[in-house]
């Protein structure tokens, strides 16, 4: 080996080791002492990845929430901070950023993760430390039996899924569904079926999709074929934008319910979305003052409307500061506070409380159609 | 049926694009380049960078894409390929993995992360056609392909350069000899095949009408397996794979519905190479017979621990988690689950020289049954764990047992088949497996009573058996059997001529490979106390093989400190979230660029 590579190699092992330690070093403060008298909150989320959107939705929904409650006092007088670890919703790195939360004395609850393997991988660790673990995309129903330290502000797709099908059902006797092959799409689908079977809504095809598929038109040539009133999607925006525009390629002209109520899921499907009706909406055609409000604070600050996954994140960082804020900023305190039971405000749900499940309890739904490029309340 | 036929023949030519790349530059360098699909995504962004923001016409985008990507195939084989050309295949194959994760990263920080409509500069659903849409698009697609396809036949048949090409990829150093300067055809090669990836990715974007910067990824990885399924380095192979995948995936979901798809992308792969190796269309002398790892000991030798080397390391690492605590110990036990995998690779990839792109599979078995045998039979954990290992090395053992016979790039590919049509098949086999919903409510590991749930302990535990599998693979490797190992991977004719069933052994490293990948699978189940079919991905497969390639091939100890860095890497780099991952590639690229050989080796002269 050449002398020069030598001496790169040493300052490559040399400037590693280095990071090493300066991470190490930063672990150890932040440990120790916080540095400020502030109440954190950790965050565990996807910055970088496959679902790095998701994170970017998360940080404007957060950045607004915690701007105003800091305006308003933080927690009772003290400053909220966030403390923001990127897991790529990876469960081999949320796991290691469950512990390092738990170790730091400072952090007083944790928001995420975003998919069920990496929030639930996650869970037995915040459990054990009495830390609270507060999903907000976490509709698997599985997330909050994980322990009584898992709470969620996201209704489970049981609960979604009933009121589809019920939707649905208004429209149409004879429906085919397609939906994503994944433990969230799985579990909605069952749910989907169960109800439909009950009010007597007749499945004439139904098939399971890949998230990372560019072509759909083999499962939707059959599921037209097999004549139905209408047809089903269940997954997220950027697939139900590919399920609607290869569905309107294919001549399908009469109805579809699917998609997604984020501004991407109207931009990605275009003149193909018009008409599509979701049934799993809190905001849209809802008028109460907070919502309006909100819409307006993220058009100031960011030029565009919310996505749903940043009204997820502004409600769950609201929710909790409340709890901190009659429990007490500490582990136990932002625990009872959730605990003790009392009413929450939020944008989506207005007024509400939590329920057995810790989840909120029976709120009304508000289904959507698009029309001309924008969605409105389905009437 | 008719519109299912020619809707999948319209995907199919979006995989053909690709497929060509890849095959022109596997024809020349002899390298997978596993950054086309990035180079190809890549071009799709800079595409609706150019039609829909700049607002350019078409024909001038096609042109600015085609620059811009030749510019960044020329930095991709300068920087990640070139260097590494006397270096084993694998080296180069590994960078141009990092190269693809730092493209990934680069456009999803250039262009951000949303999900966009593409803009259509052409027609996309003027023609109908048996009750599909098609349009003007989708045929200049398809006319492109056609045209790439045989211009670039008839280049590299007649055309000065196209000679060259052919040249080099025949015998680099004859060419040399004869006055060719294989470095420019190379390179040439490399820019060729990012044009064509680059413009491909603008079609790939009218195809599909949406885009982000990682869209193309699932695209790419099918690029390679047409490729490889036409013959790789034959061209019009490419071309006549890709539809035949886009057809039979069309067809194959029409009949079994959509969550079939990777069982039938890949399980149809794995059928073709265990039969026709060299691929449908490919000429029987394109299958390397060199092992992608290096001859004749040429990746070094690894460097010696004495006894008390091992004593202080053993201790230190026993010692690790009670000074620095439950963060690091947490951080250490996924270091040490990933060591398990890796420490048996340098018996396949380091003694035999083969490559293995899958032990994704046998993970997600040994997880898979270690949990499935636990909560539903309530077997202890102990026996779970050993299960786990044996229902592992079984299962994959006997489904790969007829591609021992091959070598290089095809053992590589017929194992990354193998890891997707084991996650397909779980995700389907919803009554064991439960199919999506993955399994919650593992037990902690538990031995006599004794539950183990904290980091530290996980961590004790993870590193007990790290210590035991580096004990029986060095013992493996000091033995007869590992001479006759390393035997067969220094020179597979001599092994065969001395009557040694070269297959077998080769087998039998893979077995011994699953086993440990089977029981890091359970620790992983056990520790995580869920899985879904999400957590066994390529990315895995890959990560395993890096952390071994990084140590040193031959070296044990070296896929500990390989996994230390890769595994560990990451969470180091934790104070730049938004960059860690580029970095992370970056270094990659730069550790194997400057020590080919691995970490801890020395290198043989």
């Amino acid at each position: 080996m050449p002398a020069f590579s030598k001496k790169l190699m040493a300052a490559l092992a040399i400037s590693t080791l280095s990071l090493l330690g300066a991470c190490s070093a930063t672990n150890g403060s932040s440990s120790n002492s916080s540095g400020s008298d502030n109440v954190r909150f950790g965050v565990s989320g996807p910055i970088t990845g496959p679902s790095a959107e998701y994170g970017t939705y998360w940080r404007e929904g957060f950045d607004l929430a915690l701007q105003e409650i800091n305006a308003d006092g933080g927690i009772n007088g003290v400053p909220l901070e966030l403390v923001w670890e990127d897991s790529q919703s990876d469960p081999k790195q949320s796991v290691p950023i469950a512990q390092k939360f738990v170790a730091d004395k400072t952090i007083v609850a944790e928001l995420g993760d975003f998919s069920s393997p990496a929030s639930m991988a996650a869970s037995a660790t915040y459990q054990q430390a009495g830390m609270v673990q507060f999903g907000f995309t976490n509709s698997a129903a599985g997330f909050t039996q994980g322990g009584d330290h898992m709470w969620s502000s996201i209704l489970t797709q049981a609960y979604y899924q009933t009121k589809a099908a019920e939707l649905v059902k208004q429209h149409s006797d004879k429906v085919s569904v397609v939906y994503l092959q994944s433990d969230w799409g799985k579990s909605s689908f069952d749910a989907f079926k169960q109800e439909a079977e009950r009010i007597g809504l007749d499945i004439a095809y139904e098939s399971a999709i890949q998230a990372d598929s560019e072509d759909y038109r083999p499962v939707l040539i059959k599921a037209r074929d097999a004549q139905p009133d209408a047809i089903v999607h269940i997954g997220y925006a950027p697939d139900g934008a590919r399920v609607v525009r290869q569905l309107r390629e294919l001549g399908w002209d009469k109805e579809f319910f699917g998609g997604q109520s984020t501004p991407q899921f109207i931009e990605a499907a275009g003149n193909a979305a018009e008409g599509t009706i979701i049934s799993e909406n809190l905001l849209i055609g809802n008028d109460s003052a907070t919502v309006t409000q909100l819409y307006q604070k993220f058009r100031d600050a960011y030029g565009h409307d919310p996505s749903v996954f940043s009204v997820y994140a502004y409600d769950a960082l609201r929710i909790l500061a409340q709890a901190a804020e009659r429990g007490g900023a500490t582990r136990e305190g932002v625990f009872r506070g959730l605990n003790e039971g009392g009413s929450f405000t939020s944008a989506q749900f207005g007024e509400f409380t939590f329920g057995e499940d810790r989840r909120p309890n029976n709120v009304p739904l508000l289904p959507l159609v698009v029309r001309n490029g924008a969605y409105e309340k389905l009437t | 049926m008719l519109d299912t036929i020619i809707s999948g023949l319209v995907h199919g030519n979006v995989y053909a694009l690709v497929a060509v790349g890849i095959s022109l530059i596997f024809g020349v360098t002899n390298v997978v380049n596993f950054a086309q699909g990035s180079i190809m995504g890549f071009g799709a962004m800079l595409g609706w960078w150019y039609i829909g923001v700049l607002g350019w016409p078409w024909w001038l985008s096609l042109v600015a894409v085609g620059v811009s990507a030749a510019v960044i195939g020329w930095l991709v084989n300068l920087t990640t390929v070139r260097p590494l050309i006397k270096a084993p295949p694998i080296a180069a194959l590994l960078t141009t993995f990092a190269a693809s994760m730092v493209l990934d990263n680069f456009s999803q920080m250039v262009f951000s992360t949303e999900t966009r409509a593409y803009p259509e500069p052409l027609p996309t659903d003027n023609i109908q056609l048996a009750g599909l849409s098609l349009g003007t698009s989708d045929l200049v697609t398809f006319g492109f392909t056609l045209v790439t396809m045989l211009a670039l036949g008839a280049y590299l048949r007649f055309g000065r350069d196209g000679r060259a090409i052919r040249a080099s990829a025949a015998d680099p150093d004859a060419a040399q000899q004869m006055g060719v300067e294989v470095r420019r055809v190379q390179n040439l090669s490399f820019i060729l095949a990012s044009v064509l990836g680059g413009i491909g990715g603008v079609f790939f974007g009218m195809y599909s009408g949406i885009v982000t910067p990682t869209s193309a990824s699932f695209t790419g990885t099918v690029g390679f397996v047409a490729a490889a399924l036409g013959g790789l380095g034959s061209i019009s192979g490419a071309v006549a794979g890709g539809l035949l995948i886009g057809l039979l995936e069309a067809l194959g979901i029409y009949q079994f519905g959509g969550g079939f798809r990777d069982v039938f992308i890949f399980g149809l792969f794995l059928v073709v190479l265990l039969v026709r190796p060299h691929g449908l269309f490919g000429s029987r002398r394109t299958v390397t017979t060199e092992p992608m790892t290096g001859t004749f000991l040429g990746a070094g030798r690894s460097i010696p621990i004495g006894k008390w080397g091992w004593a202080g390391l053993g201790a230190s690492a026993i010692g690790l988690p009670f000074v620095a605590g439950p963060v690091v110990a947490s951080a250490g036990s996924q270091v040490a689950i990933y060591a398990i995998m890796a420490i048996p690779m340098v018996l396949l990839a380091g003694s035999v020289g083969q490559v293995s792109l899958g032990q994704a599979a046998p993970v997600a078995i040994g997880a898979y049954a270690s949990a499935l045998l636990t909560t539903e039979l309530d077997l202890p954990f102990a026996m779970g764990l050993l299960a786990g290992g044996a229902a592992a090395m079984v299962i994959s053992t006997l489904i790969t047992l007829p591609i021992w016979r091959l070598n290089g790039h095809y053992v590589s590919m017929a194992t990354m088949a193998l890891a997707y049509v084991v996650v397909g098949v779980i995700l389907n086999w919803e009554p064991v497996t439960n199919g999506a919903y993955g399994i919650a409510g593992i037990p902690a590991p538990q031995f006599f009573g004794t539950v183990l749930i904290t980091p530290v302990q996980h961590y004790l535990l993870d590193l007990v058996i790290v210590m035991l599998v580096l004990w029986v693979v060095l013992r493996i490797q000091h033995s007869h059997l590992g001479t006759v190992l390393a035997g067969v991977g220094s020179d597979e004719t001599a092994s065969r001529c001395l009557g040694i069933h070269t297959r077998d052994y080769k087998a039998l490293a893979y077995a011994v490979c699953s086993f440990c990948a089977g029981v890091a699978g359970a620790l992983l189940a056990h520790q995580y106390n869920y899985i879904d079919p999400t957590v066994f991905t390529i990315q895995m497969s890959i990560l395993v093989l890096t952390i071994v390639v990084l140590g040193g091939l031959n070296s044990p100890f070296g896929a500990v400190i390989g996994a230390v860095v890769l595994v560990g890497l990451p969470e180091a780099l934790r104070i730049a979230n938004d960059v860690r991952i580029l970095a992370y590639g970056v270094i990659m690229i730069v550790m194997i660029r400057f020590r080919p050989q691995g970490l801890w080796m020395r290198r043989a002269s």
